[in-house]
């Protein structure tokens, strides 16, 4: 089962968000059949928005939508507050040759374009809230350096992503997937600053470690080194959609009569 | 779209489920 585990660092003022998404990622690949870079992208996508709805206390629903000239043309991604995901590319089958490093061109098959975070809340109250929309230029198309940006301009919070996605080719197709969120809260001092960031380039990349069975845990250690931290929760996370028989009805029932079949 | 049976699939872009609606149900919409 894939979780999501939240802690804390240094008073407080460090939050680290970490999961390990291998069975989410590799249901996505399965149920929209998507090229490896595409697989890739939507990964990190779905792992990202997980992580960064973690951190939100009052939402319902967050939406990360990357709108993009790159031929996969855009990929959304939902997570709601009780940890399921769900998510989708226009073009599945886009696909580029490996980027210079011998990596998934994830950067290419994104391209230019915009990165919305759409945060909705209210609904079980009944309440029908404006939703908090947020947007900035795609910067990287790496899709973690984007979570990043969109943290440090429309949220003013420092932060470090790390999202990754490593294909077999047997099936479930995922070896590892997972995230890394860390965030500098107000309070957080230059010398742990440093420290972390100093961590976190010298590290293995994450998906060697959860492809050699690490978990949401070892994540954490690997952002944080040497530094102590506080597990405030640890849970499940799924692929999981809300569509129905039922919602099929209604979607079809509100195309009208006029659309109907005589 | 409409099926040959006359009945519609309705595909949800999300996580490419696909459900069949039947005649009957069609119909009964526009009753």
């Amino acid at each position: 089962m894939d979780k999501l585990i939240h802690a804390t660092a240094a008073g407080g003022s460090v939050r680290v968000l970490a999961a390990v998404t291998n069975g989410l990622t590799a249901e996505a690949i399965r149920r929209h059949q998507t090229s490896p870079t595409v697989s890739a992208a939507l990964g990190r996508m779905l792992t990202g928005t997980l992580l960064l709805g973690a951190t939100f206390k009052d939402f319902d629903r967050l939406t990360v939508k990357i709108e993009c000239s790159g031929p996969v043309g855009g990929i959304t991604a939902e997570a709601t507050s009780e940890g399921t995901v769900r998510g989708y590319v226009k073009n599945p089958i886009a696909e580029l040759p490996a980027n210079s490093h011998g990596k998934f061109d994830v950067k290419g098959i994104i391209g230019e374009g915009t990165f919305f975070v759409i945060r909705e809340s209210g609904f079980d109250l009944g309440l029908h809230r404006e939703p908090y929309v947020g947007s900035v230029p795609i910067v990287s198309g790496e899709i973690a350096e984007d979570f990043t940006f969109y943290l440090a301009k429309s949220e003013q919070i420092p932060s470090a992503v790390m999202l990754g996605v490593l294909l077999q080719k047997e099936e479930p197709f995922v070896a590892a997937s997972g995230g890394i969120m860390v965030q500098m809260l107000p309070g957080a001092n230059e010398h742990i600053i440093t420290m972390i960031e100093d961590t976190v380039m010298q590290a293995p990349h994450l998906t060697s470690v959860i492809r050699d069975g690490g978990g949401g845990e070892d994540l954490i250690k690997l952002a944080l080194g040497i530094i102590d931290y506080e597990i405030l929760e640890e849970h499940d996370v799924a692929f999981k959609c809300n569509c129905s028989h039922e919602k099929a009805l209604t979607m079809t029932e509100a195309l009208g009569r006029r659309r109907s079949p005589r | 779209m409409i099926a040959d049976d006359k009945g519609a699939v309705i595909n949800c872009g999300f996580c490419n489920e696909t459900y069949s609606i039947t005649e009957n149900e069609l119909r009964a919409m526009i009753a």
